[in-house]
């Protein structure tokens, strides 16, 4: 009698452990390919696992690591899914708010600012993140980074004592920046002014050239009492000369800008050391 | 709880479509790419007419185009529109095409249907007015 | 005794171990996740798991599985020689209507001559549908309505009348002609593009070809010459350009038409379900 019971016993305990090895080996093949950088198998394997886990033993770190490998293939809508499913699944604080951060941040890279400052609303309301807050601070200021608000990144990186670094930076780049309303402005009084502030010598002398000349002519028709040429001259030629100088003035602001923006968020994805989205 | 699984699963089918094609990993850039710019400044030609018409087309652009401002609701800029024009065809049936371009640009009353292209301008390429018949590219 | 017993079953473990490693690579174990992979609309990879489990023993209704991921994928050449190969399979029928619907997605006419598969059909829904499926090409084709005989029989009440005007304008478009166009141009500036009903463009053309040819006479009547040929340069330019874009314009119209009339009947016929493949339900053969 007693050996068949025991006999019984070590068989169920085997059933499991094989259950348990199954899986478990899945989950290392998945992410031994996931290593090797082969997502779109890591993901089929990751399902695998998933579609065959029925105890939802595995779910979390399934649905995170499809979730990892859509981020790495850069497919981040797809990757947000998968960690959205894998945040509802968690069971511990831990598992939940790395989650909810890796979500933050593929969605900083998504650019969906609005969306993110109310994901950092909504866990700053809670009390099981007081802790937590100079993470949550950090992720927002990489939000105004992305956002091309330099001055809010700096006001907010500056509360937090790690990133002095990017601090430093953010106001940097603010000092940097040419003003787009400050360039439109002085071109409306001198047309080609604003072209010379952002540097753009050759165009500001045309310009200024062109609506000088055009200037004169409608003057002089005007004077010499030709009010029909006047009127041609002026509005066929040296307003269309001279709204081009405003949109001039605010394009070439603009895109110094961008390059400005893009110089610096190209500098951080290559040399900052510190945690990036 | 239940509900917002139901949404989550059903969405995923909308995204399904990304996976009918196997792909690598690929690192998203911070930075956000400036588009090409739409003239070529370039003076290479592969004829002495073409080399004169580009270097009409540039004298033009520096010193009236690029400083009066984008006026036109057009894609290919007119002046691109005609030396693609010219290019693609002869310097007759390209001036007759810029022509009726040009008409067109001139219309302020209503435009027929123009696709729209992302920058805010009516897609309008000279291929769509060639004969003989080229079937109109999608860009 | 028993302690050896034990022993045996301990020592079992690793031996047991190793053989269950690959327990969810089992052909059962891939189909179910296959068909639920298919499910999920994750295409691609499903027909990588048929594709598996096919090459370690083949199998008819795997095959058709995959022809099925292809097909829903939209990849209809891949698809159609997969439907191709299974023409005589015990899934034959089934087969050879999806090869010939995807034939008609390739835009390739179907000649019931010249194709290489049977269209004798046994299953009754199956020939209704291939003949719903021929009907669809001749229609497309512009096969006038009095040869499409059997359009009521094979189709709905209510699609029949639907079917015929496709017909009707598949086969009798409504073209304008460039020449016309051309000429209306030639006589009044514009003319010919307010006959290709680009409204807008007529008036403008007849508005700026006007002004300048009004201007060169003025010009000239004040013997202002120079000035006159300019304008008279100009008008030439304009109404030249006219002619040629109204021609142009006739050409765009028609073509814009049938690729409009096109979409339209794809998406009727996709609205409509009339091809939808049997996706077999049982267990793996």
């Amino acid at each position: 009698m007693k050996p068949r019971w025991l006999l019984f016993i070590l068989v169920i305990y085997f059933q499991q452990g094989f259950t348990q090895t199954q899986l478990e080996s899945q989950l290392a093949f998945a992410e031994s390919l996931f290593a090797e950088e082969k997502y779109f198998d890591a993901i089929t394997e990751a399902k695998r696992l998933a579609f065959f886990d029925s105890a939802n033993q595995y779910s979390f770190k399934s649905n995170k690591l499809i979730g990892e490998s859509y981020r790495q293939g850069g497919k981040l809508s797809e990757a947000v899914h998968y960690f959205t499913k894998a945040e509802i699944i968690s069971k511990t604080k831990v598992e939940f708010f790395s989650t909810k951060i890796e979500i933050i941040k593929v969605n900083i890279l998504r650019r969906a600012f609005s969306l993110v400052n109310h994901q950092l609303d909504e866990m700053e309301k809670d009390e099981k993140y007081k802790t937590d807050s100079s993470t949550l601070q950090y992720w927002r200021g990489w939000n105004f980074l992305f956002h091309d608000d330099w001055e809010r990144a700096a006001e907010v990186f500056g509360k937090i004592d790690s990133a002095a670094t990017l601090k430093n930076i953010c106001e940097e780049v603010q000092k940097k920046k040419y003003s787009v309303n400050f360039a439109k402005g002085i071109s409306v009084v001198l047309p080609g002014a604003g072209q010379f502030y952002t540097g753009n010598y050759v165009s500001g002398i045309l310009s200024l050239g062109w609506n000088v000349l055009f200037g004169y002519l409608t003057v002089q028709a005007f004077s010499a009492e030709r009010v029909f040429d006047g009127m041609a001259v002026g509005t066929i030629l040296w307003l269309r000369f001279y709204n081009g100088n405003l949109s001039n003035a605010e394009k070439f602001a603009v895109e110094k800008n961008e390059l400005i923006k893009n110089e610096t968020l190209d500098f951080l994805q290559k040399n900052y050391q510190g945690l990036k989205p | 709880m239940k509900i917002l699984w139901l949404i989550l699963v059903f969405s995923f089918s909308l995204f399904a479509q990304t996976d009918w094609q196997r792909w690598q990993k690929s690192e998203i850039s911070y930075s956000e790419k400036i588009d090409d710019p739409e003239r070529s400044y370039s003076l290479r030609a592969d004829d002495p007419f073409e080399f004169l018409l580009k270097t009409a087309a540039v004298t033009y652009w520096f010193f009236i185009s690029d400083v009066d401002g984008d006026n036109c609701p057009f894609d290919p800029s007119c002046s691109s529109f005609f030396l693609e024009s010219v290019k693609a065809s002869n310097i007759i049936e390209g001036t007759l095409m810029f022509a009726d371009r040009f008409t067109r640009d001139f219309n302020v009353f209503n435009r027929s249907d123009y696709r729209v292209t992302p920058k805010g301008r009516l897609a309008d390429p000279p291929e769509k007015y060639l004969i003989p018949i080229v079937h109109p590219k999608v860009k | 005794m028993r302690t050896f017993y034990f022993l045996i079953l301990l020592s079992l473990f690793p031996i047991l171990l190793l053989s269950q490693e690959s327990e969810l690579f089992t052909p059962e174990k891939r189909k179910a996740f296959a068909d639920y992979l298919f499910c999920e609309k994750d295409y691609l990879r499903a027909s990588e798991e048929y594709e598996a489990i096919n090459s370690a023993a083949k199998n008819d209704s795997l095959s058709y599985y995959i022809g099925l991921c292809f097909l829903k994928m939209n990849d209809y050449e891949r698809a159609k020689d997969h439907f191709f190969l299974l023409r005589n399979s015990f899934l034959g029928e089934e087969s050879r209507l999806l090869f010939l619907k995807t034939s008609f997605m390739l835009n390739k006419n179907i000649d019931v001559k010249t194709d290489s598969v049977s269209i004798q059909f046994v299953n009754k829904d199956l020939e209704t549908s291939f003949r719903r499926l021929e009907l669809a090409a001749q229609i497309k084709a512009g096969m006038s309505q009095t040869n499409l005989f059997s359009l009521s029989n094979d189709f709905e009440e209510s699609d029949t009348q639907i079917l015929k005007s496709f017909a009707e304008n598949f086969s009798h478009p409504q073209r304008k002609s460039p020449l016309a166009a051309a000429l209306f141009s030639a006589i009044i500036p514009g003319a010919g593009k307010i006959y290709t009903k680009n409204y807008g463009d007529g008036i403008t053309s007849f508005i700026v070809t006007g002004l300048f040819a009004f201007l060169a006479y003025d010009n000239f009547q004040a013997n202002h010459n120079t000035r006159g040929w300019i304008f008279a340069g100009l008008t030439a330019f304009f109404y030249s350009g006219n002619v040629y874009g109204s021609y142009i314009s006739a050409r765009n119209y028609n073509l814009e038409r049938e690729e409009k009339l096109k979409n339209e009947f794809d998406s009727y016929l996709n609205s409509k379900n009339y091809f939808v493949p049997k996706e077999i339900e049982g267990s793996y053969k």
